[in-house]
């Protein structure tokens, strides 16, 4: 009922929804949806958009379109696998350091401080270059870049439900430290934290088509956005559709993400909720 | 005589602020035996809540016990490691919260809470079905209507008085020697403060448990307490059985505060309040702190130690009784 409710008030949320469930509609379907094997050359390369071809072929002959639709899938695993791997590193960083205050926060907080002073592009670069370019290690670097960022909202998320009176009614009743920690403090610390995963998924969708488009992501003939990109652009002249629809693709991701983040902060905040 | 289940004996618990110490109880001794109930009364900041939490040893960091013991069932509580210590609270020594609110946990069910209550204290892993059966005839007995199809629900769907309702069931879940009743009316309307001093009257009177009623109210205490303890600036000023204290007052602070209470037998044009203001916790007034307030102040009162004043029971600490 208040799912509905939410999807009558907020359009923008409805939008971003809409388009993020055709894009795993997409990759889920791949096989489906595809007209051709997505790594197939066909020897016309560079063809413009025609029946045959909706979105054009590639420098090696091989379908946009397909690939697009192949690539989806590759934008998907790497944004929920590596923002949920960030989520398994920071939540419980962020959750110790703010339940337990004093040097334990001090220390763990110097490393966040210092993990946060590097831009997110940087240090994946900087990681995926140490590891070598891969795909897993694409969904690494992202994680480790991330991983502060939660850790410092669940901490401070911590921070406040922790000297909540429920909390301190746990510990009275005899619940151990640790006990009260997971059971009560963290499921009271998630809203915020499922607003930021959700923009923190559009970001990592942008860095892993960034590191797809320097080469550091998945590694040809795989199909990816980033890499398509990359690709596209030494024929920008002669053939855009090359880039353009990948370029699109991408915003469009990125931006439904960022759309459901904002509604769901509208929501999850009631301050911000209109009566 | 029956036994003394608490016995606490020159308490200190201070907190170290960045601006100096807050001597937030300081000294406090009094003792309690089963199935009795202590009222501790004084206004905010006076160290009443701090004194209940001490007994828990859940006193919030930067604050610290510093001296003092706490016997409670023949055991010093400050000698007690943190596991043994935690299998105490919740069991023999119970809270009941000011703010029925916030007391409970928003995202999870009441019947969820109250069964967590019990299974903290079970040993083993117990059936949650027992566990269940228990919870709805705890939640009948504080008197909460329709309790099995109430169970499931969460604490935002129940009102106030039914959320107090319902941790005075978590607190009484597992036959407490000892519940600490920390201010449990405030938050409430004066309906419905009357129906939870009723309910904990009936429960002491069930179980025997002995209780300390923390409260401003001087009316609460009347209605459930033997005994009551006047706490000023961290320090107990005035100690006695009921009936002597709303009689014969002895401390001057004791005085103001029954005067203050509204009379609705004469008509009055405007309520009684004690001049001045409470001192500061950093820096309390030396000697007896409520003097710079005290409208029979002496030079005598600015020195330490204040005269202790007994009449058997009954005790104050200050100077207009000494020979």
């Amino acid at each position: 009922m208040r799912f509905r409710e939410m999807l009558m008030e907020s359009k923008l949320f409805t939008i971003g929804l809409i388009i993020l469930l055709s894009i795993t509609f997409m990759a889920i379907f791949a096989d489906f949806i595809a007209p051709y094997d997505p790594i197939a050359q066909d020897f016309k390369p560079k063809l413009p958009p025609s029946p045959d071809h909706l979105l054009g072929t590639d420098e090696l002959g091989r379908d946009v379109f397909s690939r697009l639709i192949y690539g989806s899938r590759i934008t998907l695993y790497v944004a929920f696998i590596s923002v949920g791997l960030a989520c398994i590193i920071g939540v419980p960083i962020g959750l110790v350091a703010g339940y337990y205050g004093g040097r334990v926060d001090k220390i763990l907080n110097f490393f966040i401080d210092l993990m946060l002073s590097f831009p997110a592009i940087i240090l994946t670069i900087l990681i995926t270059g140490m590891l070598g370019p891969s795909l897993t290690n694409a969904m690494i670097a992202i994680s480790i870049a991330f991983a502060p960022r939660i850790a410092r909202i669940v901490r401070g998320q911590v921070m406040t439900v922790k000297e909540e009176d429920y909390v301190v009614a746990v510990k009275a009743m005899g619940a151990s430290g640790f006990y009260t920690m997971t059971r009560h403090v963290l499921p009271n610390s998630v809203a915020p934290l499922l607003v930021q995963i959700t923009l923190a998924l559009g970001t990592a969708v942008l860095v892993e088509s960034a590191l797809a488009f320097l080469g550091l992501s998945a590694q040809p003939p795989t199909p990816s956005w980033g890499d398509m990109l990359n690709r596209g652009r030494r024929y920008i002249y002669t053939a855009p559709w090359m880039l353009t629809a990948p370029g699109i693709m991408i915003t469009l991701a990125v931006l439904a993400f960022n759309l459901i983040g904002d509604g769901l902060r509208d929501l999850l905040d009631p301050r911000l909720r209109r009566l | 005589m029956k036994e003394k289940i608490l016995d606490v004996k020159n308490l200190k618990t201070y907190f170290y602020l960045r601006r100096g110490v807050v001597k937030a109880v300081d000294g406090v001794s009094f003792s309690l035996r089963k199935g009795e109930s202590l009222g501790i009364v004084g206004e905010s900041g006076s160290g009443k809540t701090m004194t209940a939490l001490s007994i828990l040893r859940l006193v919030p960091y930067p604050g610290k016990i510093v001296e003092g013991e706490i016997v409670f069932k023949g055991r010093n509580l400050l000698d007690l490691s943190e596991k043994e210590m935690r299998k105490i609270r919740g069991k023999e020594i119970s809270v009941i919260f000011q703010d029925p609110h916030n007391s409970l946990n928003p995202v999870f069910t009441v019947g969820w809470q109250v069964g967590e209550a019990i299974e903290l204290h079970s040993d083993g892993k117990p059936v949650w079905k027992s566990i269940l059966e228990k919870v709805i005839s705890l939640l009948k007995s504080v008197g909460i209507p329709k309790v099995e199809e109430r169970v499931d629900d969460y604490p935002h769907q129940f009102s106030g008085g039914q959320k107090q309702r319902i941790m005075i069931g978590m607190s009484i879940s597992n036959n407490p020697d000892l519940i600490i009743a920390d201010e449990p009316t405030t938050a409430l309307d004066v309906t419905i403060q009357a129906q939870i001093i009723d309910l904990l009257k009936d429960l002491r009177n069930r179980y025997n448990s002995s209780i300390i009623l923390i409260t401003h109210n001087m009316g609460l205490v009347a209605e459930l307490c033997d005994n009551v303890a006047v706490m000023y600036s961290g320090k107990i000023v005035e100690y006695g059985p009921i009936a002597k204290i709303f009689k014969e007052p002895l401390h001057p602070y004791t005085q103001l505060l029954l005067r203050c209470i509204p009379r609705t037998d004469v008509d009055v044009d405007y309520l009684e309040s004690i001049p001045g203001e409470p001192p500061d916790p950093v820096n309390p007034p030396p000697g007896c702190r409520f003097h710079p307030r005290c409208p029979y102040a002496k030079e005598e009162c600015r020195r330490e130690p204040i005269h202790i004043a007994r009449f058997g029971d009954h005790y104050a600490v200050c100077e207009l009784y000494r020979e």
